[in-house]
C-alpha cells in the first residue's frame, strides 16, 4: 500500500522487530502506542482518525519498533483503513501482534482475536479499557481466557498506564498463537487444498488461504504478486467452487463458526450479562444524540468551538502576532537587515517585497494561519477525544442523506473548517469510493478552512451582520444544492449510516495535546513549504509579466460578469494559490476603499467557492487521483464564478447596499 | 399495489395514478392534485405530498409504540422496546452483515431501542449502535410478551 510505504520504509531499519497494534476502532490503540513508545512518533498520525500507519521506537526494548494501525472491524478487510491494517499483518518484519480489544466488548473482541490468531504470529491480547469494564461491574478472568486462547492476556488501562509494564513483558516473549477454529468440512477441504500451493509467508498459509477464500483484497493482491497465472486462476476457481458448495458467501460461514467458538470461550471466562450500568456517562451520551435535546447541545458545542477559534484564535492571538509582533517588530527588522545585506533589487523583492517569501509567505503562515489552526486543532481534538463527534453524525444524518451521504461525512466536513487539506486526508475513513469522492468535492468547493473563515467573517462582519448571514446562506445553499445534484450524477448508491456510539469521555489533556502537536507538526512541515512555493510562483508570475497577462485575461469576467474593479483579478489569481491569500488581498483593497459592500460580498462568495489552496489540490490528486482532482477543479471554478455573478445580479436587483 | 383514493365530493373510489390528463402533463411528477373521474372534482392526493407523507410517517412512528406483535423488524419497535434478533436478511449484503456482526448484532442477540429518531440507536450488549431505518427494516426481531 502506498500510504503505508513511508512507515514500512522506516521499519526496515531493524528487520524482524516490528510489533503491530491491531484492533477495532476506538479501543485505545493510539493511546497505547504513545505509552509504549514514549511518544517519539515518526510518522504523522491523527489518532481517532488514524489514517496512516505510525511507527516509533519501542521504549521497552531497544531496536524494536511499534506500529499503530488504523482500526479494523473484521476481516476480510473492506475499507481502506482495514486494508492498511491487513497489509501490516503481512509485513515480513513483524515480530508480534498486540491485539488491542475493548474489555467491555469481550464478545466482539474475541471474534477478532480468533481471526488474528489464525495467522500463527506471536501474539498478546491487551484487554484495554479495563476501568470502563469495571464500572459495568463485570469481572473477566484473564487466566482462564489466556488458557482458552493459548496466548497471554493482559488487562490494561492505556490512559493511566495500568497493566502496561506487564504488557511490555508479555510482548517481549510471547509464543506463536495457537488458537484454532474448526470450520465446516467443505471450508476445511478448500483451505487444505489451497494452503498446500501457497508461497511461504510470515503468517500461516492456513490464514492466507482463509483470507483469500473470504475475498480479502489485500491477501488477493499479495498472492497475485507471488503466484503464477495458472496457480492464481486455480485458486480463484477453487474459491468460486467453495462459494457454490456453501450456497452463500464464504465470510458468513466463517463468521458463524468463529462466533460459536468465541461464545464457548466466553462462557468459561466471563460471567454473562451486564450487571450495573454507568449511569451519568450513559445518560449524557444519550442526551447528546437525542432528537430534541441533542440540537441545543450541538449548537452550544459548535458555538463554543467557534468562539474559541474565531474570537480567541483569529482575534486575540492573530492581533498579538500579526499586528503587534510581526508588523511592528519582526518584519521591519528583517526588512532592514535584508536591505543592508542583499545587493540586488530583485533578490530583495524576492524576500521582503510585496509578494516576498518572508513578507507574504512566512508572515502569513506564522502570524495569521498558525494561531488559527492551532486553536482549531485544539478544539477539534477535544471534540474528538470526548466521543462526541459520532453523535453529531447521528443528528446531522438527515442533512447528509439529502446529499446522498450519511452522517459520518460530518467529521471530515467539520475538520475541513479547520484545514481542508487535512480533512481530505481523513475522507479515507468514509465508507465507499463514492462517498469519498463526493465529500472531497464538497470540501474543495464549499467548505472554507479556518484561515479563510477567519478572514472572511472578520471582513464581512465589518460590513454588517447581514453580509455574514448572506454569505453563509449562499455557501450553505450551494453546499447542499450541489451535494444533492452531485449525488444524483455520481453513480453508485448511498451507504446508509451504521456507526458505533462510543461512551462520552472526559477528554484527556495529554491526549489532546499530543494530537494537536502531531497535526501542527504536519502543518509546519507540509503546508508551509507550499506557502513558500506559492509566494515564489506569484513572485515569478509578477516579475515575468504573466500575472499581468492573466489579470488582463480574467478582467472581462471579473469586471463584466461579477461587476468588480479590475484589480480584484489579482486577488482571485492569488486565491488560486491559496483561498485566503485572495481574501487577504481583498481585505487590503477594501481597506483602501476600492470596494463597495455588495462588491466585497460578491468577491467573498466567489472566492470561497473557488478551488481551495494548492496544498489541498495536491492532496486531492494524491488521494483520489489526478483525474478526479482535475474534474473537481474544472467544476468548482466555473461554478464559483457562476454563483458569484448571480449573487451580484440579485444583490443589485434588490438594492442591497450593506 | 394499487392505492385507491376517495373523492371528497362524491365518495367515488378510484386509482389516482390512472388519471388520463396527467399522462401528458409536464408537471405531473411533482403535482399532488388528482381529479375524480366521476364528478371531476379536483382534490389532493396525500400520497404524493412530501409534507403529508412526513406526517403519515410520524403517525406511523407513534402507533408503533402501541403494537407488540412477534415476528417484526427492528424498524417497527418503539422506543425503549427490548427484543431478540431472529434473522438478518441477506438482502443487506454480506459486507454490511459482516460489519453488524462485528458490532455484535447477530441472530440470537438481545437488543434494546434507545431512540428512533433521527436515526435508530440500539443497545446491543454494551455497544450502542446507530443504524438507519432502511437497514433496521431488514433485521427480524421477536419480542417477548
Ligand atoms: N477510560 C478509558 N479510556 C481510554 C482507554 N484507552 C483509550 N481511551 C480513550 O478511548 C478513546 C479512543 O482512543 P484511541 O487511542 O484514539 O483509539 P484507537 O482508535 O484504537 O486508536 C480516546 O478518547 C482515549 O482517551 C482506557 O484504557 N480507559
Ligand atoms: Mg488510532
Amino acid at each position: 500500500m502506498d500510504c503505508h510505504s513511508r512507515a514500512a520504509g522506516e521499519s526496515e531499519a531493524v528487520s524482524g522487530a516490528v510489533v503491530a497494534l491491531v484492533g477495532q476502532p476506538n479501543v485505545g490503540k493510539s493511546v497505547l502506542f504513545h505509552r509504549l513508545t514514549g511518544m517519539r512518533v515518526a510518522v504523522g498520525n491523527y489518532p481517532g482518525t488514524t489514517v496512516e500507519v505510525a511507527t516509533a521506537a519501542a521504549s521497552f526494548r531497544p531496536g524494536w519498533r511499534i506500529l499503530d494501525t488504523p482500526g479494523v472491524l473484521t476481516f476480510p478487510s473492506r475499507t481502506e483503513d482495514e486494508q492498511v491494517a491487513a497489509a501490516a499483518l503481512l509485513d515480513p518484519d513483524l515480530r508480534a501482534v498486540v491485539h488491542v480489544g475493548d474489555a467491555k466488548h469481550l464478545r466482539r473482541t474475541l471474534q477478532l482475536t480468533l481471526q488474528l490468531a489464525e495467522t500463527g504470529l506471536p501474539m498478546v491480547l491487551a484487554l484495554n479499557m479495563a476501568d470502563e469494564n469495571a464500572s459495568w461491574g463485570v469481572d473477566i478472568d484473564p487466566g482462564q481466557l489466556s488458557a482458552a486462547l493459548g496466548i497471554p492476556v493482559v488487562e490494561t488501562v492505556a490512559t493511566n498506564g495500568h497493566g502496561l509494564a506487564t504488557l511490555a513483558e508479555r510482548i517481549r516473549d510471547c509464543p506463536p498463537a495457537a488458537a484454532h477454529v474448526r470450520y465446516p468440512r467443505s471450508v476445511e477441504d478448500a483451505v487444505a487444498e489451497l494452503a498446500a500451493g501457497l508461497p511461504p509467508a510470515r503468517v500461516r498459509s492456513r490464514s492466507l488461504a482463509l483470507l483469500f477464500l473470504a475475498g480479502d483484497p489485500v491477501a488477493e493482491r499479495w498472492l497475485a504478486g507471488r503466484l503464477d497465472g495458472t496457480a492464481l486462476a486455480a485458486a480463484v476457481d477453487r474459491r468460486a467452487r467453495l462459494t457454490s458448495e456453501l450456497g452463500g458467501p464464504v465470510p458468513s460461514v466463517l463468521r458463524a463458526a468463529r462466533a460459536a467458538a468465541a461464545d464457548r470461550i466466553l462462557a468459561a471466562a466471563a460471567p454473562a450479562g451486564p450487571s450495573r450500568r454507568p449511569r451519568l456517562q450513559t445518560r449524557l451520551g444519550r442526551a447528546a444524540m437525542h432528537p430534541v435535546l441533542g440540537l441545543p447541545i450541538m449548537v452550544a458545542a459548535l458555538a463554543a468551538m467557534f468562539w474559541f477559534v474565531g474570537v480567541f484564535g483569529a482575534g486575540v492571538l492573530v492581533d498579538l502576532l500579526e499586528t503587534q509582533l510581526f508588523a511592528e517588530a519582526v518584519n521591519p527588522a528583517i526588512t532592514g537587515w535584508v536591505e543592508r545585506v542583499v545587493p540586488f533589487d530583485a533578490a530583495r523583492d524576492l524576500i521582503v517585497g510585496p509578494y516576498g517569501l518572508w513578507t507574504m509567505g512566512m508572515t502569513y503562515a506564522l502570524a495569521l494561519i498558525l494561531p488559527i489552526v492551532t486553536t482549531f486543532f485544539l478544539a477539534f481534538g477535544v471534540l474528538e477525544d470526548s466521543g462526541y463527534l459520532p453523535r453529531v453524525a447521528v443528528l446531522t444524518n438527515r442533512v447528509f442523506k439529502s446529499m446522498g451521504l450519511n452522517g459520518r461525512a460530518v467529521i471530515p466536513m467539520v475538520l475541513g473548517l479547520g484545514c481542508v487539506t487535512m480533512a481530505t486526508l481523513t475522507t479515507r475513513t468514509l465508507d465507499g469510493r463514492r462517498d469519498r469522492i463526493l465529500v472531497t468535492f464538497l470540501l474543495a468547493l464549499a467548505i472554507p478552512c479556518s484561515a479563510q473563515l477567519g478572514v472572511v467573517v472578520g471582513l464581512l462582519a465589518g460590513v454588517s451582520a447581514a453580509a455574514v448571514a448572506i454569505w453563509s446562506l449562499v455557501v450553505l445553499v450551494v453546499l447542499v444544492g450541489v451535494g444533492w445534484l452531485a449525488a444524483q450524477l455520481i453513480p453508485g448508491s448511498r451507504t446508509p449510516l451504521v456507526t458505533e456510539m462510543p461512551p462520552l469521555r472526559i477528554p484527556r489533556l495529554g491526549g489532546v495535546a499530543v494530537r494537536t502537536v502531531a497535526r501542527l507538526e504536519w502543518y509546519l512541515t507540509e503546508v508551509i513549504p507550499i506557502f513558500l512555493v506559492g509566494s515564489l510562483v506569484v513572485f515569478a508570475l509578477d516579475l515575468s509579466g504573466i500575472l499581468g497577462a492573466i489579470i488582463d485575461w480574467a478582467e472581462p469576467v471579473v469586471v463584466g460578469w461579477l461587476g468588480l474593479p479590475a484589480a480584484t483579478a489579482t486577488a482571485f489569481v492569488m486565491g488560486f494559490l491559496r483561498r485566503d491569500f485572495g481574501a487577504a488581498g481583498l481585505f487590503a483593497m477594501a481597506g483602501a476603499g476600492l470596494l463597495t459592500a455588495p462588491q466585497l460580498l460578491v468577491a467573498m462568495i466567489t472566492l470561497t467557492l473557488f478551488v481551495p489552496c494548492i496544498a489541498s489540490v495536491l492532496m486531492i490528486a494524491r488521494e483520489r487521483g489526478a483525474g478526479a482532482a482535475a474534474a473537481i477543479v474544472g467544476v468548482a471554478m466555473p461554478l464559483a464564478f457562476a454563483v458569484g455573478g448571480v449573487a451580484a445580479r440579485v444583490l443589485d436587483a434588490v438594492g442591497w447596499t450593506g | 399495489m394499487i392505492r385507491l383514493a376517495t373523492c371528497s365530493l362524491c365518495g367515488h373510489r378510484f386509482d389516482p395514478a390512472a388519471g388520463q390528463a396527467c399522462a401528458s402533463c409536464p408537471i405531473a411528477p411533482n403535482c399532488s392534485l388528482v381529479c375524480c373521474p366521476r364528478c371531476g372534482h379536483v382534490g389532493v392526493d396525500p400520497g404524493r405530498s412530501r409534507l403529508a407523507r412526513a406526517l403519515l410517517r410520524l403517525q406511523a412512528g407513534r402507533s408503533a409504540t402501541g403494537r407488540s406483535a412477534a415476528g417484526r423488524s427492528l424498524a417497527d419497535l418503539p422506543r425503549d422496546a427490548e427484543a431478540k434478533v431472529t434473522g438478518v436478511a441477506p438482502a443487506l449484503g454480506d459486507e454490511l452483515i459482516g460489519r453488524l456482526h462485528a458490532y455484535g448484532l447477530t441472530p440470537g442477540c438481545d437488543v434494546a431501542v434507545i431512540q428512533r429518531r433521527p436515526v435508530i440507536v440500539l443497545a446491543v450488549d454494551r455497544t450502542e449502535l446507530a443504524i438507519e431505518e432502511d437497514i433496521a427494516r431488514h433485521i427480524a426481531v421477536e419480542t417477548e410478551s
